[in-house]
């Protein structure tokens, strides 16, 4: 046997114990992250009973929170233990969201989808538009990277994670922005998702018009499940379709976005994208929502059917409440220093104000109050 | 010609969970996880008995209508044991049941209806197994 031949027989060797051990940190982590999420049945399980016994019929600690929490306590520990690269492909918050939102389509029908979808692609409209142009002013103000600007601006006004990737890849942004723009979507979703609910209760806002300031608002579409969660059950269908209908743009801004650096910022000498990019950034779970709709409103389940899909929904969501807590990393805020924070927040705020106006005049004037 | 193949690993998050997820709705949809839903129906006309076999289990809910109109099912019950029958007779316009022991086997079901006009019981259990894992998140 050659050199030659022996070098590579220990590449191949090596990359197929570099494969197992990746499985094996999978399938390890998907067990990690079911025991966590029994973890957090049973304590929501406690703490509803807990609540009962002082007289509190609702548990105000809905399990989203719980699960936040929870992720957030085995996100410290894991890294503590060193252990936590290896877990860490098992932990994907918006792989359980999305087959969440597939599942969530047996309670809405599409009458309901339609007349909520509608007014909510007419809001995403309004907000994506005037939240993705303040947080490019407010970001340009500050002299903030052409490409962190591009990235942070999209996921500010159109669903956080999802939405920075995919201005990310349109705009050849670097991976630590991508990075450091998700520990921003995360650091404030949390307080958002558990603030949010309260202060719609506070204003006396409808469930339709809570559930369309939460999906308007809230940057991760898995925050926005769960304010909805802890708000009402109307109040989580409207977020979530709302926020769906603002998803729906993610392909339009990241086509827009390659465009506009491939003209102007690169001066003409960039790649322009093909439209088919669009369909390409489509996120497709919507059709599979939409699908579950259908056959729920044609009767194709039963009640108690309907119940346990649901109910198996419900799972999901559960998986990636758990998920957002543990896959936040701080480090990668104190890594870019008080300006990027700064803007994030100041659009997080126009944010929250706009979306409140639009929800309350186009879903009040649904009649949602 | 290349065989068509579809790896999972190879599609898209996206597609990845719209296919899982549907998957999941089919699954309980169509009663592949655990009995799905379940309808038996008896059809008699005046003066006729009719009869089925039926699986043994909870959960049932008994319905009845004489010539398309409802009406009540007397001494009703919501579980179907082995080794019995079920004798459902409709007399003066009204259904009643009453149950009987046989020999081994699946719940028998009968309908003798000495009514004037066609009865037609039925029978649904639209929960699957009930599963205590789902449960859990259930307030």
């Amino acid at each position: 046997m050659t050199i030659t031949q022996t070098k590579k027989l220990d590449s191949a060797s090596a990359s197929s114990s570099a494969a197992q051990a990746s499985r094996l940190g999978l399938i390890a982590g998907f067990a990690l992250l079911l025991a966590l999420t029994v973890l957090v049945a049973e304590l929501d399980r406690l703490i509803a009973d807990a609540f009962k016994a002082q007289g509190v019929a609702r548990n105000p600690l809905e399990y989203p929170l719980t699960a936040v929490l929870i992720g957030l306590a085995a996100n410290g520990l894991l890294r503590l233990a060193r252990i936590y690269g290896r877990v860490r492909p098992a932990f994907r918050t918006e792989f359980f969201l999305k087959i969440g939102l597939v599942l969530l389509g047996v309670r809405v029908s599409l009458g309901d989808l339609l007349a909520t979808g509608v007014a909510g692609l007419v809001q995403a409209l309004v907000l994506v538009t005037s939240v993705f142009f303040f947080t490019w002013w407010l970001a340009g103000r500050l002299r903030l990277p052409a490409t962190l600007k591009a990235v942070m601006a999209a996921a500010v006004s159109i669903c956080g994670v999802s939405a920075a990737i995919a201005a990310a890849g349109a705009v050849m942004a670097k991976k630590e922005e991508v990075t450091y723009i998700t520990a921003l979507v995360i650091l404030t979703a949390i307080p958002l998702m558990v603030l949010m609910p309260v202060l719609a209760d506070a204003m006396g806002l409808s469930p339709q018009v809570a559930g369309a300031w939460f999906g308007g608002n809230i940057d991760t579409t898995a925050a926005v499940v769960g304010a909805g969660t802890m708000h009402s059950q109307q109040a989580q269908e409207v977020a979530a379709v709302v926020k769906m209908a603002q998803n729906v743009l993610i392909g339009f801004v990241a086509f827009a976005l390659a465009l506009y650096f491939a003209v102007v910022v690169e001066g003409g000498k960039g790649q322009r994208p093909r439209p088919a990019a669009i369909w390409q950034r489509f996120p497709k779970f919507v059709i599979g929502f939409v699908i579950v709709s259908a056959l729920a409103t044609l009767g194709a389940f039963t009640p108690g059917i309907a119940k346990e899909i649901e109910r198996a929904g419900q799972w999901a969501f559960a998986l990636a409440f758990v998920c957002i807590g543990v896959e936040f990393a701080p480090g990668a805020i104190r890594a870019m220093g008080w300006k990027p924070v700064a803007v994030y927040v100041g659009a997080t705020v126009f944010n929250t104000a706009l979306a409140l106006l639009a929800a309350s005049v186009i879903f009040g004037a649904l009649g949602g109050g | 010609m290349k065989p068509f193949t579809l790896s999972l690993s190879r599609l898209s998050e996206d597609w990845q969970a719209t296919l899982i997820g549907l998957a999941i709705a089919a699954a309980i949809g169509l009663g592949l996880i655990g009995p799905g839903p379940q309808t038996l129906t008896l059809k008699a006309a005046n003066g006729a008995t009719v009869e089925m076999s039926a699986p043994a289990a909870s959960g049932w809910k008994t319905s009845a209508t004489l010539d398309g109109d409802r009406v009540d099912v007397a001494g009703a019950v919501s579980a179907l044991a082995a080794s019995s029958v079920y004798t459902f007779a409709c007399r003066d316009g009204a259904v009643t049941l009453e149950t009987a022991a046989a020999d081994d086997g699946q719940p028998r079901l009968t309908l003798a209806n000495a009514c004037a006009g066609e009865v037609v019981l039925t029978l649904k259990r639209d929960s699957a197994i009930p599963w205590p894992l789902f449960g859990w998140f259930a307030r």
